[in-house]
């Protein structure tokens, strides 16, 4: 190559470069500026009505995880934070796992139907996404709090006597998240299960594999990519979700997203609300980290 | 059925969709394949062939009739319990498998014991010559491998058939070539029922010990390579199976199994006549390589005469069509000598003399419908 044509395609990637950089600068205002902050915060020391007063101090980070005793000042583990995050995750594995539990027949029902009727369900499928999820979640309340649909119909029906308490438990929470999320599982195990050839599966069934053995040795091998996406859409929002833990949760069961807000709000303690969003994010982080090693290796096994 | 038959169909059917849109893809079947045959399906696309295979693997279930393997009703059995196992069109290798492990899957689903599985396997790589390649996944092999790796599949749990749909279409010429040559030496070696589907009926003819010619759901001929192409049963197999000249005439006279027919295109043939032939319209096979061209000038009476309309150069033959008096358009092969020999020129008018015994008459046509 030239001097001259080298110095027209060192022009050229310098003026690719520039023409990206309106997109870098959305990026870094809206995206890593805010983290940016928000990290900066989790270093600072809480004001006296919100905000940060502008000195460092790990104090925040400390009581992430840990508390100080207030008479013995000695350091223990955060119990009480301790047990959301172990909540928060096992609500948002449960839901998970459950979302998996139903999403798979549904996209495998989806997937096994005449082509033309295909669109119709999936369109089904997405009819939630239309409303907002504030309404959808109170939809929910609606239906199970103590003067709700179902206790006002086993009421009526002479089944109960008195109303099941089903609002403000972890049961509310986990059925309102999994009827919030249970979309984002189906669409991609059903663009997995689209994808796979039907044919294998007669193999299978050729070679004296019982539809159980079908099921567990080739249909889920085959479509673990979809499973794995489905998980990681809903776990991640499971995980932090805000919305349904605060209405269907009530103040007592308290989720990740729940405890951030409280610190941003009556807590008036941003610098923890900062350090637990950050817990967060690295926790989301793991999870992503999980996916990316499977997917890889799914990839080059092809 | 008999003891000798491996498996029995007898008056199948299956009918597709409901109502005004009902198909019968096979329509009341009946054959019989013995024990060790390589038995072929032949016929066009959409003739069924297909549907009478997965019938025999379990894939689909008959709406009429009963199959029966050794004997025993199987019609109603899941593919998964039947001793059959299908080499796919498409191969439908496992691709999340090793080429070991798919070989070994059908053994493992039986809940063979390890040691078994694996001896097993082993000897079937030795078989289709795949050791050296036993680790791959399936994608990493070409696509003869690939073939080869799905007749070890389909052969390692020893099933009393093999059912072969279309397996060769989708190799090139040599490797085709190659793979019917392996295909006949494994089913010597194994000793295994094959049933093998295709619409080559080059293919047909050289690998089967019988064929059955398939058209819209019903089968038309059962018989050997040489029956199905000597003596067909009607026009539709006649024209489906190698090339064919067909004459329309008229029987004047039946005796002893030789009818004397006027030709439309002028002139009176000799020709061999199946049982129950009767005197009336019908028409005349003549495959062109029983025929061959004189020159129209002292032409014996009774000879096709007409117009030499092309002549093509294959190589080891050459293909003369010959235009005839009533327009039928009739193919002559002649093999091709060192140089010397009269040559027609197009145009010209010629004569086309038919070997003796070597036009037959065709039986009547399925009816109108039937035959696509």
């Amino acid at each position: 190559m030239s001097a001259a044509a080298e110095a027209a395609r060192a022009r050229e990637v310098r003026s690719r470069r520039l023409l990206a950089l309106p997109a870098l600068v959305i990026l870094a205002l809206a995206a890593i500026g805010p983290l940016l902050v928000v990290f900066v915060y989790s270093f600072l020391t809480p004001g006296p009505y919100g905000d940060v007063v502008w000195t460092f101090s790990t104090d925040a980070w400390t009581s992430v995880f840990l508390e100080r005793d207030i008479f013995d000042d000695t350091l223990s583990l955060a119990d009480a934070h301790m047990a959301i995050f172990a909540r928060s995750v096992m609500l948002a594995l449960a839901t998970t796992v459950l979302a998996l539990l139903i999403g798979f027949p549904t996209a495998y029902f989806i997937a096994t139907r005449p082509e033309r009727t295909r669109e119709l369900w999936l369109f089904l499928v997405t009819v939630p996404f239309w409303t907002n999820i504030l309404i959808r979640t109170f939809g929910m309340l609606e239906i199970i709090r103590n003067e709700g649909l179902i206790n006002t119909v086993l009421g009526n029906l002479g089944l109960i006597e008195q109303p099941i308490q089903m609002l403000f438990t972890d049961g509310a929470v986990m059925a309102g998240m999994l009827y919030v999320y249970l979309p984002l599982m189906v669409l991609p195990l059903y663009a997995s299960l689209d994808k796979l050839d039907f044919r294998l599966v007669e193999a299978g069934y050729d070679l004296y594999a019982t539809p159980f053995r079908v099921l567990t040795r080739i249909i889920l091998p085959l479509v673990r990519p979809g499973m794995i996406a489905g998980s990681i859409l809903v776990f991640i929002p499971a995980l932090g979700a805000y919305v349904t833990p605060r209405v269907l949760g009530g103040g007592k069961t308290m989720m990740f997203g729940t405890l951030i807000e409280l610190q941003f709000g009556q807590g008036r303690n941003w610098p923890l609300g900062a350090a637990l969003s950050i817990t967060l994010m690295a926790l989301v982080m793991v999870a992503l980290l999980v996916y990316v090693r499977h997917a890889g290796r799914e990839a080059r096994h092809g | 059925m008999m003891a000798s038959d491996s498996i029995a169909i007898e008056n199948v059917s299956k009918i597709f969709g409901s109502g005004d849109a009902k198909v019968a893809a096979v329509d009341g079947v009946h054959i019989s394949i013995r024990k060790n045959e390589f038995f072929t399906l032949l016929g066009p696309s959409g003739c069924g062939k297909t549907t009478l295979l997965r019938l025999i693997a379990g894939f689909e279930f008959p709406t009429s009739g009963h199959i029966l393997l050794d004997g025993t009703d199987v019609s109603d059995t899941p593919p998964f319990r039947r001793p059959i196992n299908t080499v796919f069109q498409n191969y439908a290798l496992f691709p999340h498998m090793t080429v070991e492990e798919n070989i070994g899957f059908g053994l493992k689903m039986l809940d063979r014991p390890k040691a078994e599985v694996a001896a097993r396997v082993a000897a079937m790589l030795r078989l289709v010559r795949m050791e050296a390649l036993a680790g791959r996944r399936t994608n990493q092999i070409s696509g003869g491998q690939q073939q080869r790796v799905a007749l070890a599949r389909a052969l390692a749990p020893a099933p009393k058939v093999l059912l072969l749909d279309e397996p060769l279409s989708a190799l090139d010429y040599k490797l085709r070539k190659e793979m019917q040559i392996e295909l006949k030496r494994l089913q010597a070696e194994t000793g295994i029922t094959f049933i093998f589907v295709t619409h080559d009926q080059e293919e047909a003819l050289t690998m089967s010990d019988r064929i059955a010619v398939m058209a819209a759901g019903k089968v038309l001929q059962v018989g050997t390579p040489r029956e199905i192409y000597d003596a067909p049963a009607n026009r539709f197999v006649a024209d489906f199976i190698g090339e064919s000249n067909i004459l329309a005439g008229t029987v004047e006279a039946v005796a002893g199994g030789v009818a004397s027919v006027r030709l439309a295109a002028g002139g009176r043939m000799e020709a061999v006549a199946p049982d129950g032939a009767s005197t009336g319209p019908a028409s005349l096979l003549v495959r062109p390589e029983h025929a061959r061209l004189a020159a129209a000038a002292g032409a014996p009476a009774g000879a096709l005469v007409g117009t030499l309309a092309d002549a093509v150069y294959f190589g080891t033959d050459t293909h003369f069509h010959v235009r005839l008096a009533d327009g039928t358009d009739f193919t002559v092969r002649q093999q091709n000598r060192p140089a010397g020999e009269a040559a027609f020129a197009v145009g010209e008018a010629v004569a086309v003399v038919v070997e003796p015994r070597a036009a037959r008459l065709l039986g009547e046509d399925q009816p109108r419908g039937a035959v696509p």
